[in-house]
């Protein structure tokens, strides 16, 4: 329950910090005796208000809303999707969910009456019966005493499940990852810029949010609403904050130009590569149970 | 425009106990906080809130560096951080500071001594 409260509050510092010194601060979480806890939650919240008080420097400055809106209507990108708010009824849910239970009892029922036999449908629920777990005694008496140890799934494994939907819906990330293995090597970091420069469909010089896979109806936000939900994309997913070095939330020609050295900034372990674990965001990786 | 080390004095206690951790050998944000714990003789408890913060405002200002791990821990995922040539400089003359008050300090309490009659 405190870790659980403590990742909510690294969530709520600013983006820049958090997805600078999120994973570090829950490290430190982690290795602090059981005492010191509540007394690093007690430091987060101070962290968290210093941090919206008194750090503006480190945050994105305010964009002129009007740049915003002009940029936009001057790219003219095509848009494909919107961001719905539609949720289905709980009336509707709750129907949905009675039509499940019953068509499973249904089946059951049918599975289990079939031939006229009334069939139990767990083991050992009516009687034992020696049919129902047939054992071999003397493969028994023969077996080894060696003991196999088998070791749990690797949790690299948990990160790469979450990094193939992740790397196909972001394009920067299909964009820099040339061979599709869910990871960027030092070459695909080197080769960054012209990557990034192939996303700026609209020939501008810059990579709009947009162009990074934000999709939403322009005209349903108002100009400064728009500029902010753009600032918030690029903040949001590590690759494109490290990119947006000046938080205006789009990549300009100068951080286009820059970005193999941003990129690296995100290397944690300094190994030259950007693995799933250092690029995927701090917020997907703690719903996913990996952090 | 570049800044002279003096431009930053005094420093803050949570400052100068980190820029003195980082005086060795670079280190990792818990090492600095177990620094600071034993340097300051248990008073002075570091959450990891007040350090980070406290490393995002001294990189920006190029008083620390992040740098690459030492050998042997080069699979854990810890950022490592380091003083810098303008960091150890602020230090210095932090510390000189601190000794002319230190120095002012004896001085001004001999001056209160009751005299022996």
């Amino acid at each position: 329950m405190v870790r659980w409260l403590y990742i909510q509050l690294i969530w709520l510092h600013p983006a820049p910090f958090r997805w600078r010194f999120g994973d570090d601060m829950l490290d430190d979480f982690d290795r602090a005796p059981n005492r010191a806890k509540l007394r690093y939650l007690a430091d987060a919240v101070v962290s968290l208000a210093r941090q919206w008080l008194l750090r503006p420097e480190f945050r994105h400055p305010e964009a002129p809303a009007a740049t915003a809106a002009t940029s936009l209507e001057s790219v003219g990108v095509p848009l494909f999707q919107t961001i719905e708010t539609y949720k289905p009824r709980p009336a509707a849910l709750l129907h949905g969910g009675v039509l499940a239970i019953l068509s499973i009892l249904a089946a059951v029922l049918l599975i289990g009456r079939a031939g006229g036999v009334a069939r139990p449908f767990f083991i050992g629920v009516h009687s034992s019966r020696p049919s129902l777990l047939p054992t071999d005694g003397n493969s028994a008496a023969a077996s080894d005493l060696n003991t196999t140890v088998k070791l749990g799934p690797d949790p690299f494994e948990a990160w790469l499940k979450l990094a193939g939907p992740y790397f196909v819906s972001m394009p920067v990330l299909r964009a820099l990852d040339t061979n599709r293995d869910f990871a960027l090597s030092p070459l695909e970091i080197a080769n960054a810029p012209a990557a990034l420069r192939r996303l700026d469909i609209s020939h501008e010089g810059k990579v709009t949010a947009e162009e990074c896979g934000l999709h939403f109806d322009p005209n349903s936000l108002s100009p400064a609403m728009a500029a902010q939900l753009r600032r918030r994309f690029l903040s949001f997913h590590p690759v494109l904050a490290a990119l947006d070095a000046d938080h205006d939330g789009e990549l300009s020609a100068g951080e286009i130009d820059h970005a193999a050295a941003a990129l690296k900034t995100l290397d944690r372990n300094h190994d030259g590569y950007l693995t799933a674990d250092e690029l995927i965001p701090f917020k997907m990786a703690v719903q996913a149970g990996l952090r | 425009m570049k800044r002279h080390p003096d431009d930053y004095l005094p420093l803050a206690p949570a400052t100068l106990h980190i820029l003195l951790s980082l005086a060795g050998e670079p280190m990792h944000g818990y090492g600095i906080m177990q620094e600071v714990l034993r340097q300051s003789g248990g008073r002075y408890n570091l959450g990891p809130g007040t350090l980070y913060d406290n490393l995002q405002r001294l990189m920006k200002q190029r008083m620390v560096e992040e740098v690459v791990g030492p050998r042997e821990e080069e699979n854990s995922r810890r950022r490592y951080y380091r003083l810098s040539s303008l960091g150890r400089g602020v230090l210095s003359q932090e510390i000189a500071r601190l000794e002319d008050v230190v120095h002012e300090g004896r001085t001004r309490l001999r001056s209160l001594k009751p005299r022996r009659a």
